[in-house]
């Protein structure tokens, strides 16, 4: 059996059983429906011979009665086996997916736009499903009804089988052909496509500023000239490429007039006529389920396009990693001559080596662009080291189950992202075990619990988009709840959180020194009066580890530091 | 409860589902959607129909070839069945002429349609207020102007020809059925309209199921959308099991609906299916028994048989047309969500203000449905300093908006030298204004030209200028071209050297209003230095607006308003502030202690 669909392959063996069982009870009911028309058409030559004889009218009943009930049990049959089957492989699907997107490098996940994947994951499976239910079975039923009715004409009257099989043998070729300059027209137009696209981009990005700044003419000649390259490509393939479709359709005549031809010229003597009638017939019956399939062919591809972007998700590599959990409770993280680059050419850290036992405060400064957030992406497995390796419990972190790992931290982020659901739901995240004083417990801590208590359904109030109905500060303690609730040995934070200065942000830093509290804390640091009392200061410059030390050392060994410490102060004090 | 300013009423990636959501219509309204967006090309438009009912003719030629075929054979009449042969032969000829000339001229239409439709949604960018680009993300509007409009093409160029021509064919078959033999047109038909009537009545009560059906699948769609979009996010915590939890419920529930659908609707449709393509049942048994009366001869016969066949292929059609239409229903739900946004209203030419003060005169402002200022009334004299501080969502940033004409006042108004600020033209208007927001955006060009945007008259000597009041000068330099080198993908530039190059744009202007939103926020400490000292360049001089954050910076203003909930609740400078003790007092003593802050993990104090 050909190939089946992505949906169906998704499917344990005995559900995929059910729906090549569907596929069956479809190509039988395309079969009958062949059969009915040959019998339709076969009547006529008997009933010349014989009148209405018993083989008429058993030919009749047969026709009237049984055909249209075996066909009805094979539908219902069909229908339900085939929708349900899609079904449930396109949940099945829709999961795996998902999963795959999770152990998606952080790299691989950026390129895939989220807008793009969160369109495949709904509108193009939906097309998938919709042909894996219909259009893939009604394309088999046709191609079955097709055989049955060809086989008939042959054993009628072969010449005209012949005839029609070599002229579609003949026009197979235009057919393929038509096919293959489609898509690499296709293809070029991708290219100019390509090209728009990124100037569309910075188009609409750029029009807020173009028209704050009166310059509402600036980019209006880059526009034009997209929009009129793009028409200009898309009439070429108008005017260079065959449309497929006709072809096929004008082969499917032809081969049919072909038959018809081959047929008059070798009639048997003797009642050959109606014989041989029928046959063409027959033959010109076969033009009814082709021109179905022709129908159905926009549908084929969309799911085409479906699958291949569907394919594209899931081959990309996942991040690798161990069979072994990692472990819990205090352990030391260490970076051992650790270099990375997000990009081949330009290294973002250099040779990195350092040691944070647990329970001790790490802070990460320097200079933007030295590679602050590099270490927080690598410590979060966001990106792998590409020399070097970083070690938990003195076992090099690629080799534990990636999500044990990342269970035992717990970032704090300035991007918080909630989901439109209460309030509890977004700091427990489907936990199943948190328990009520648990959630209370962890929103306490996150000086946060008190706020919510304050709202009409307190615990249950809805969020909105995005956590739209909670101001900044809100939002950033239920990040903070939820980084309670993790029980997590390593808390990584970007000290920009509560640099935020909102209202709240007193309460946000009392929420962080109580979630630092006996955990392995790296912080990356901006206002460096908050990490004079870190257990060791990690000075980045440019990528490299230029010192490490407690503050008063390095306030007396580092300029760079003394520096920034100077410079600290300036900034703090400025006023406008 | 404060609400945030991120709250959105409009979303174009989600548009088809709110739309969905809301019951809206398919088909028919499509179509006419459709049709409407054509209305410079429906002579093309009619020549293609033209076309693709000629092809859908033609296809009326095959039962009347093999009929004479036939009919020839049986006389004996051999030259007579070729002659039918090579008439079956031409017609294919015309068939696919027919219908490469519908799919020619209809593509043709379709690339002038995409043509115009980028072009409109570019002008339609240009009117809207600046304020709905904080709803649209710059990848919707990309996706609309590329791929959305690309799938029009479809719906433009196939689906209105080729659906007249679906229904044409069968249509005029049973017309020259019914001309031929009444009774066996009927019967040929009453399969197809007794599997119509049986669904109709047996569907009646389908609506429901369907309606959840779709309504399921919608929320199915945007639930997978949000939480893919929560990925990077989520996959930290719980590794991604939140994600997969939510997506489990939505894909489950779907499930139960879906499965009561099948049994209900689907099942059911089975008729339909069964008697469209059934069309020989009564046709056969009864044209026998006609031909054994010698009513009709046997080339009938066939040709009925023939055409009853062709209308089982009404079926193939309508499958294939609802599938498509439902996803143009999704372009065109996106198209509307910006198309139909009510333009700003603004004139060509206007009064010039008479100086540079400020006055916002009892203004009020919502959001969508959401209030954010209900009454607000504030002065800034010419050249003077005014900070608003408060809570965030207390619409400190939306007066700033305001001022720059982001959206219109609901009531009151807005005026600087006394003259309103919709009644200034746009040039007026962005000639006395410049604003440094957070976000800087860079356009993929030379330095010097992201610093001249709107000024392109500026000469180098005045850009150098700009460029090293900002304290930008040395950086650009060190740049490979320098000026003239591209900003782009290849290298980027840090936040403080960005904003650097965004207060050299405000310099150059030299406007006499500045609207500033400080919201610097330490992540660019040894830059911020000199980001400082540039925006102490800027505001010499200058009637200002400070959207404050940090409240230390704006101590010197001359006035420093504290807004609450879209109302000034004080006013004052800064040690007047402090004397009231009130919310600013209250505010800024949070600030001073925040200052002190230091992070420790307790191990010193040993309760780690």
């Amino acid at each position: 059996m050909a190939d089946l669909s992505m949906v169906i392959q998704a499917l344990p063996p005995e559900a995929q059983t059910r729906y090549r069982l569907a596929v069956r009870c479809r190509l039988l009911d395309g079969a009958l429906f062949g059969l009915s028309t040959v019998i339709a058409f076969a009547a006529l030559p008997i009933f010349a011979t014989q009148g209405l004889s018993d083989w008429t009218l058993f030919a009749m009943v047969i026709l009237l009665l049984g055909v249209p009930a075996a066909r009805f049990v094979a539908g219902a049959k069909w229908l339900r086996l085939a929708n349900v089957t899609t079904l449930e492989g396109g949940a099945l699907l829709r999961r795996r997916l998902l999963a795959q997107l999770i152990k998606l490098p952080h790299s691989a996940y950026q390129e895939l736009h989220a807008g793009r994947i969160g369109q495949t994951l709904s509108e193009d499976m939906l097309w998938l499903e919709n042909h894996t239910a219909q259009q893939a079975l009604s394309n088999r039923g046709d191609l079955a009804s097709i055989a049955v009715m060809m086989t008939a004409v042959a054993v009628i009257h072969w010449p005209a089988a012949l005839g029609a099989l070599a002229v579609w043998a003949l026009g197979f070729g235009l057919m393929v052909r038509a096919c293959i300059r489609l898509r690499s027209q296709l293809r070029q137009r991708a290219g100019t496509s390509a090209i728009a696209a990124r100037d569309f981009l910075e188009y609409a990005e750029g029009m807020q500023v173009v028209r704050a700044f009166g310059a509402k003419g600036a980019d209006d000649a880059r526009f034009a000239k997209n929009v009129t390259a793009l028409r200009a490509r898309f009439n070429e393939i108008v005017q260079q490429s065959t449309p497929a479709a006709a072809v096929a359709l004008g082969v499917a005549m032809s081969a049919v007039a072909a038959g018809a031809l081959a047929s008059i010229f070798t009639l048997p003597e003797e009642d050959g006529a109606l014989r041989v009638a029928t046959a063409i017939g027959i033959l010109t019956a076969i033009l009814i389920p082709a021109r179905a399939i022709l129908f159905g062919s926009n549908i084929n591809n969309l799911a085409q396009v479906a699958t291949e972007a569907l394919r594209r998700i899931l081959s990309t590599n996942t991040v690798p990693e161990g069979q072994e959990d990692a472990p819990k409770g205090p352990a030391p993280l260490v970076f051992e001559n650790v270099s990375f680059g997000y990009t081949p050419d330009h290294l973002a850290l250099k040779d990195i080596s350092f040691r944070a036992e647990p329970g001790t405060l790490t802070a990460i400064v320097g200079p933007s662009g030295a590679g602050k957030t590099s270490i927080a992406n690598l410590i979060l497995r966001f990106w792998d080291a590409s020399e070097g390796r970083i070690t938990l419990a003195e076992r090099d972190i690629r080799d534990y189950d990636l999500r044990s790992y990342t269970d035992r931290i717990a970032p704090v982020f300035q991007e918080t992202i909630l989901f439109q659901d209460t309030i509890a739901n977004n700091i427990r995240l489907a936990s199943t075990e948190v328990s009520d004083s648990d959630l209370h417990a962890a929103a306490r801590a996150a000086q946060i619990h008190d706020r919510i208590m304050a709202f009409p359904n307190g615990y249950n109030t809805q969020v909105g988009p995005g956590g739209s109905m909670l101001s900044g500060g809100e939002r950033q303690r239920i990040t903070i709840a939820r980084a309670f609730l993790k029980k997590a040995d390593i808390v990584i934070l970007d000290e920009a959180t509560s640099a935020l200065a909102t209202e709240h942000e007193r309460e946000i830093q009392l929420a962080i020194a109580a979630l630092a509290k006996g955990k392995t804390v790296f912080m990356i640091a901006h206002r460096l009066s908050t990490v004079v009392s870190a257990d060791n200061i990690l000075l980045l410059d440019q990528g490299r580890l230029v010192g490490q030390g407690r503050h008063d050392a390095l306030l007396e060994t580092a300029t760079l530091y003394r520096a920034l410490w100077g410079n600290y102060h300036a900034i703090s004090d400025w006023t406008l | 409860m404060t609400l945030q300013k991120g709250a959105a009423p409009i979303n174009i990636s989600c548009a088809v589902y709110t739309a969905q959501d809301a019951g809206s219509t398919m088909g028919a309204d499509v179509m006419r959607r459709i049709w409407i967006m054509i209305a410079r090309y429906r002579g093309r438009m009619w020549a293609a129909i033209l076309c693709a009912c000629l092809g859908a003719l033609v296809q009326l030629v095959p039962p009347f070839a093999v009929a004479g075929i036939t009919s020839s054979l049986l006389m004996g009449a051999t030259g007579g069945a070729v002659t039918w042969a090579m008439a079956l032969l031409i017609s294919a000829v015309f068939a696919v002429a027919a219908q490469m000339g519908a799919t020619a001229i209809s593509h043709l239409i379709a690339s002038d349609v995409q043509r115009d439709q980028r072009l409109a949604i570019g002008r339609k960018l240009k009117s809207v207020p600046l304020g709905l680009f904080s709803s649209f993300s710059p990848q919707d509007l990309r996706q609309l102007l590329m791929d959305d409009v690309e799938t029009l093409e479809d719906g433009v160029a196939h689906l209105i020809p080729e659906t007249i021509a679906a229904y044409l064919g069968p249509a005029a078959m049973i017309v020259v059925m019914v001309i031929m033999d009444w009774r066996l047109a009927l019967a040929a038909v009453i399969p197809t309209l007794l599997g119509a009537v049986i669904v109709s009545i047996v569907m009646r009560d389908c609506v429901g199921p369907t309606n959840d059906f779709n309504r399921a699948q919608t929320r199915i769609s945007r639930t997978i959308a949000e939480v893919v979009r929560a990925i990077p996010v989520v996959k930290t915590y719980n590794g991604g099991d939140a994600a997969l939890a939510r997506a489990a419920e939505a894909i489950d529930g779907f499930r139960a609906v879906a499965d009561a659908f099948i049994t209900r609707v689907l099942i059911k449709a089975n008729w339909f299916f069964l008697m469209a393509t059934s069309n020989l049942i009564l046709l056969t048994p009864l044209s026998l028994w006609i031909l054994s009366q010698g009513q009709i001869d046997a080339p009938l016969v066939v040709f009925f048989h023939l055409a009853a066949l062709s209308l089982s292929l009404l079926m193939a059609g309508l499958f294939g047309v609802s599938t498509r239409l439902r996803k143009q229903e999704g372009v065109i739900a996106r198209w509307d969500a910006l198309m139909q946004q009510p333009d700003l209203p603004q004139v060509a030419n206007g009064p010039e203000p008479s100086g540079a003060d400020i006055r916002f005169e009892e203004i009020s402002f919502a959001y969508g449905d959401t209030p954010v200022i209900p009454d607000l009334t504030l002065s800034v004299p010419a050249g003077s300093s005014l900070a608003l501080v408060g809570p965030s969502g207390s619409g400190k940033t939306t007066l700033g908006r305001l001022l720059a004409r982001f959206w219109d006042v609901d009531a009151g108004r807005i005026t600087i030298g006394e003259v309103d600020i919709r009644d200034m033209s746009p040039q007026t208007h962005a000639k006395h204004l410049s604003f440094v927001f957070q976000d800087v955006f860079l356009f993929s060009r030379s330095v010097i030209d992201n610093i001249r945007i709107g000024q392109p008259e500026a000469t180098e000597a005045q850009v150098v200028a700009a460029t090293q009041a900002a304290r930008a000068h040395d950086f650009v330099m060190a740049l490979p071209q320098g000026y003239e080198t591209i900003i782009g993908a290849d290298f980027a530039l840090s936040m403080g050297q960005r904003q650097r190059l965004s207060i050299a744009r405000a310099i150059l202007r030299d406007a006499p209003i500045l609207v500033l939103d400080a919201a610097t926020s330490f992540s660019d400490p040894e830059n911020e230095r000199e980001v400082q000292k540039a925006v102490s360049s800027l505001t010499r001089n200058k009637t200002l607006i400070v959207i404050a954050h940090r409240l230390s910076t704006i101590r010197n203003a001359d006035n420093i308003a504290f807004i609450d909930e879209g109302r000034v609740l004080e006013q004052g400078t800064h040690d007047e502030l402090l004397a009231m003790d009130g919310a600013s007092a209250a505010q800024w003593a949070a600030h001073q202690s925040a200052r002190g802050f230091q992070l420790s993990t307790g191990k010193e104090d040993g309760d780690g």
